[in-house]
């Protein structure tokens, strides 16, 4: 079956099949920085933002998602100008292995679009389904705090 | 592949074209709103599946003095519904806050989960302690008293042909409550799942609903620790009581998370704690 639906402010029409995980659609397309965790909605590697809302695409049918946006992590930033919070993630070594990476990032940015002044509860929540092996957990958080930072002093 | 042999997503416009389509290709045709739980089990054969989401099911509304949550409402549009955070103590919020992760929660719906109702399920144990009515649509349609919905598994109450389709209740502003889970993060499964809900008139408590879940295998009310409180000013000798009254009147599972005496005691803890927030009563201890 054919969708369309726009991913990273791109229009795409796609041939799917009827029961295809909108994970593997979006790897398919080239888009490997969403990751295949566990796939089972607990470990938060295959978060992407659908309509702006952090979800777990390994438990979305990609049939699903015709007609909304998809945002992934290639669609925030660039290499050369980089969001706020990926330049904080690197900054503070909140990368470590990367794999959690990609998922948090997106979790960080929807919560940022809905309140730019978070306090570490709402950071926290926020990130809750997004586990991590590697970091231990701080430096994400203050990561985001980081770029919450960064943010404010750019718009001033 | 989540269903490697999916044939068919139909993607119903009306409650009306959905059972009409769930008459034409079930019982082996399964309903999906969120598709959380659904894409963890019958995984293999599922040919057909009938998508929910187009039914405008998914607002919460309040209307002459009824709110009703549509049955494919998220548990994240509840969690910070400003109806759902007032009315009954707000615990209908609190319980939808606390169940699963926030990509998670912008999939599960609240029908999804009252009609799958696994063990640990949080929400259903707040809205127990409402007067919500289930609102059943299908070959006929009926409304069930959400005690009635969970007196056994939901799976064995609703036939294949059956859609809730929303859930009604009043929205009622004068009441106080606390809704507690107890697990080692929001995300791990619910050891305990504790809601009270009750009035205050001059210091006596009216109207004492005290639900729990996750500790058997159904959620339910406990009518016998109620009567202890309905009608008394909430003491700490009152909560004692309670506490003994709720330990005689459960039956705790016991498995490799916790045995049934440590479920037993921390139930009655937290039913304690429950009612004395809800009551207003100073806590001299964590909340937990």
């Amino acid at each position: 079956m054919k969708i369309t639906v726009t991913i990273n402010g791109k229009q795409h029409s796609i041939e799917i099949e009827a029961g295809e995980r909108l994970l593997d659609m979006i790897r398919k397309l080239g888009l490997w920085g969403t990751k295949f965790g566990c796939g089972e909605g607990d470990c938060g590697a295959c978060t992407v933002l659908l309509d702006g809302k952090p979800v777990n695409s390994c438990l979305v049918l990609a049939a699903r998602v015709d007609g909304h946006e998809i945002l992934t992590i290639e669609g925030l930033g660039t290499p050369d100008n980089p969001h706020p919070l990926q330049t904080a993630f690197a900054e503070l070594g909140a990368v470590q292995c990367g794999y959690s990476t990609p998922g948090t990032i997106l979790a960080a940015y929807a919560l940022l679009q809905t309140n730019p002044n978070p306090t570490d509860d709402d950071i926290k929540q926020a990130i809750d389904g997004n586990l991590c092996r590697c970091t231990g957990y701080v430096k994400r958080i203050e990561a985001i705090k980081r770029a919450v930072a960064i943010v404010q002093e750019e718009s001033k | 592949m989540l269903y490697p042999n999916l044939k068919t997503i139909y993607q119903p416009k009306s409650v009306a074209e959905a059972l009409d389509l769930m008459h034409k290709h079930g019982p082996a045709a399964k309903w999906i709103a969120g598709g959380t739980s659904r894409s963890l089990r019958a995984r293999q054969n599922l040919e057909v599946l009938i998508d929910l989401q187009g039914l405008n099911l998914a607002a919460v509304v309040n209307l002459e003095g009824h709110v009703t949550l549509g049955a494919c409402t998220t548990l994240a549009t509840i969690a910070r519904h400003q109806l759902l955070t007032k009315c009954w103590g707000g615990v209908i919020a609190e319980a939808a806050a606390a169940s699963a992760s926030t990509p998670l929660r912008n999939l599960i719906t609240v029908g999804g989960n009252l009609v799958g109702l696994a063990t640990w399920s949080d929400l259903p144990v707040a809205l127990l302690a409402t007067d919500a009515l289930v609102v059943i649509e299908g070959p006929t349609s009926r409304r069930v008293a959400i005690t009635d919905f969970f007196a056994n598994h939901p799976s064995k109450l609703l036939t294949y042909e059956e859609l809730v389709t929303r859930i009604e209740l009043t929205n009622d502003v004068t009441r106080q409550g606390k809704f507690i889970k107890s697990a080692r993060t929001n995300f791990d499964y619910a050891l305990v799942d504790v809601a009270v809900t009750l009035k205050l008139e001059a210091d006596k408590t009216k109207d004492v609903r005290i639900a729990i879940g996750a500790v058997e295998v159904l959620p339910r009310r406990l009518n016998e620790v109620e009567a202890v409180v309905e009608g008394s000013v909430v003491t700490d000798a009152l909560i004692a009581r309670v506490q003994e009254k709720t330990k005689a009147a459960i039956t705790p599972r016991s498995d490799f998370r916790a045995s049934s005496d440590y479920l037993r005691e921390l139930t009655s803890v937290l039913v304690g704690r429950a009612l004395k927030a809800a009551s207003g009563l100073a806590s001299d201890s964590k909340e937990e």
